[in-house]
């Protein structure tokens, strides 16, 4: 078991862990007032070191160690950008969700009391967003888990959501995850709706997070503008909304301090966040309220409908 | 097919974990940026405007190590098309940005490398009389400061920047490395050769105090995702996003200095190879006019960005 994902000739052609279930024919999800959406914000509050060690698989600092320039930017986002992103935020009552690297909550205590002010949820992001879980052990990775856990309980959160480090895990990490009562996970993109995993021990859901309306591959992989940015977030937006009322949606916008707390961007995330609020029959979650609402009310009814689809499981 | 994972070893999660203290080096302390008054600039001013104008010069022979800066000569051997595109902006470009503040009496920092000094007398003599204020830049584009490089050697790299500037009269007291790129060592360096503040870290948008392990340094604030070799070299934002862009940040800025009581900086970084071409040079006219204004807006170097500083801490 340890070593299994390191063999090539192991490799699985699929993950194993979830059916193939698909948009037709699947029972209406029922959420909180009647709401056709769930709108959820995923803050990334995350810590980069100065000078990791360097992961085999994953270059921490591809362009020098240490990068000045991009430690600094990162930087930024804790010093200031989570500030304006707080602020825009608070202004319209949403809360966030946030993807903690948990050793934040050691360096940056500041950051943790603010979040804890305004009633956000805290979740584990790993340790920093520079420990990677590509060619961890299982144990490294069940350590990183337990130290989650124990970390946010310093600051009275529980352990309840997942995000790998740069979205890193091996197939085991899901296992991991339930056997030490994690409750939802964000690593898989999948489903514009929660889905109950199939895994070997425990329960688990994956709960959608976005790749896509995500600011940093926005803006530095496909290289929108702020503007461009604006206008998917609305056409994202706008369709889920309208398909939401044949089925309710779960829309995420992830989000990171030091992308979208930038000067020429913050407005823009004001004016999304308005845009959202003019709509009736939205649901703003944390991530915790979405997982205690589909394993109360839907999981069941889901895992129920799963069972009498064909075709591999 | 992706890759195979490799291990990481025993040492991943223990090899240097500082979470004990407040930040992993020993540079800086946190600081809250938005929740005190550390900019007073006066005569109504709340937001200065920090012009830099990039005068680069890249060696046909950049070599790459420890990495190519953004806008050098990387095709094969010779790279004729860069390196003469390059250096057009050191012929004609330069002089359309500088023709574009003197026709509004506007003064900014010129971010020198000392090699376009010595190889550029003629330029230089305009540039004197041009009266703007001068940030040593490095030696040049290729001359990247980085962990490699010994002590001894990135010492005399510094001493010889600044004794090429010396020859024209020139004893800056600031310092940008090229391709926004430091060692561990460079800030005690530049402390030890007489500088007495850098543009190198764009972690904060206000001055503050930086331990060198040689003395303080003053860090000036910088914001590398509005330069624009960050948004229109790297990028690919059109002119007119790029515009807008530097406006929604000062917008928001001096909107956020009006309510602070403190007063913010917006670091106008230009280059002489990219805005200085025909066809975009409108759009930094365009953008100086605008600037110039927005009431409570004004134009400041590095000497009055130190005066307005009421403090580092």
């Amino acid at each position: 078991m340890q070593e299994t994902s390191f063999l090539d000739e192991n490799r699985p052609r699929d993950t194993g862990q979830y059916r193939h279930a698909p948009l037709r024919g699947r029972p209406r999800l029922e959420m909180p007032g009647g709401a056709r959406m769930a709108f959820w914000i995923a803050p990334n509050i995350e810590h980069y070191e100065w000078m990791p060690p360097v992961n085999p698989n994953r270059h921490p600092n591809p362009r020098v160690m240490p990068d000045v320039m991009n430690y600094s930017m990162r930087d930024y986002g804790n010093r200031i950008g989570f500030r304006r992103i707080a602020e825009e935020m608070a202004r319209r009552d949403i809360r966030g969700s946030v993807s903690l690297s948990v050793t934040v909550v050691d360096h940056f205590p500041e950051i943790i009391a603010r979040c804890n002010d305004l009633g956000w949820e805290l979740f584990s992001h790993g340790i920093y967003n520079t420990r990677y879980f590509y060619g961890m052990t299982l144990e490294e990775q069940r350590r990183v888990v337990i130290d989650s856990r124990e970390t946010l309980a310093r600051v009275g959160q529980s352990l309840d959501g997942w995000l790998t480090p740069a979205i890193t895990p091996s197939l085991e990490t899901q296992e991991i995850l339930a056997q030490e009562g994690v409750r939802y996970t964000l690593d898989y993109f999948h489903d514009d709706q929660p889905m109950p995993l199939s895994l070997k021990t425990g329960r688990l859901i994956s709960v959608p997070y976005s790749i896509e309306m995500n600011d940093t591959p926005m803006a530095a992989w496909h290289l929108m503008s702020g503007e461009e940015i604006l206008a998917s977030l609305k056409a994202q937006f706008d369709r889920m909304y309208a398909e939401g009322a044949q089925n309710p949606r779960v829309m995420c916008f992830a989000i990171h301090p030091f992308v979208l707390g930038q000067p020429h961007r913050i407005d823009l995330f004001a004016e999304f966040l308005d845009y959202v609020k003019a709509h009736a029959d939205v649901w703003y979650p944390t991530g915790r309220e979405i997982a205690e609402w589909y394993y109360e009310t839907q999981y069941d009814r889901v895992s129920a409908w799963l069972g009498t689809l064909e075709g591999e499981a | 097919m992706s890759a195979p994972i490799r291990p990481t070893g025993p040492d991943y999660l223990v090899t240097p974990m500082r979470r004990a203290a407040r930040m992993d080096h020993g540079f800086y302390d946190w600081r809250d940026t938005h929740g005190a008054a550390h900019l007073e600039f006066g005569g109504g001013v709340k937001l200065g405007i920090w012009v830099q104008l990039a005068a680069e010069w890249f060696p046909m022979d950049t070599t790459g190590q420890p990495f190519l800066p953004l806008g050098a000569p990387h095709r094969p051997w010779p790279d004729s098309q860069v390196y003469t595109q390059r250096d057009y902006g050191l012929r004609i470009g330069i002089y359309r940005l500088l023709d574009a503040l003197a026709a509004r009496g506007l003064e900014a920092s010129l971010f020198l490398n000392a090699r376009v000094a010595s190889r550029y007398p003629e330029l230089m003599r305009h540039v004197l009389a041009s009266g703007h204020d001068i940030v040593a830049a490095g030696l040049d584009m290729g001359a990247i400061h980085h962990e490699g490089l010994s002590e001894a050697d990135e010492r005399a790299m510094i001493a010889e920047a600044l004794e090429i500037l010396a020859g024209y009269g020139i004893a800056p007291s600031a310092w940008h490395s090229p391709g926004w790129s430091q060692s561990s060592r460079t800030p005690a360096l530049l402390s030890q050769a007489g500088i007495t503040a850098m543009a190198d870290w764009c972690n904060d948008e206000v001055p503050y105090d930086f331990a060198t392990g040689q003395g303080s340094i003053v860090a000036l604030p910088n914001l590398i995702e509005l330069t624009d070799k960050e948004m229109i070299g790297r990028s690919k934002a059109r002119l007119h996003e790029y515009e807008a862009a530097i406006l929604r940040a000062a917008r928001r800025l001096l909107a956020e200095a009006e309510q602070s009581g403190s007063g913010r900086i917006l670091p106008l970084h230009v280059t002489s190879w990219l805005m200085g071409q025909p066809y975009r040079i409108a759009g930094f006219e365009r953008l100086l006019d605008a600037l110039a204004a927005m009431p409570g807006a004004g134009f400041v170097t590095v000497p009055q960005i130190r005066a307005a500083t009421t403090t580092l801490a």
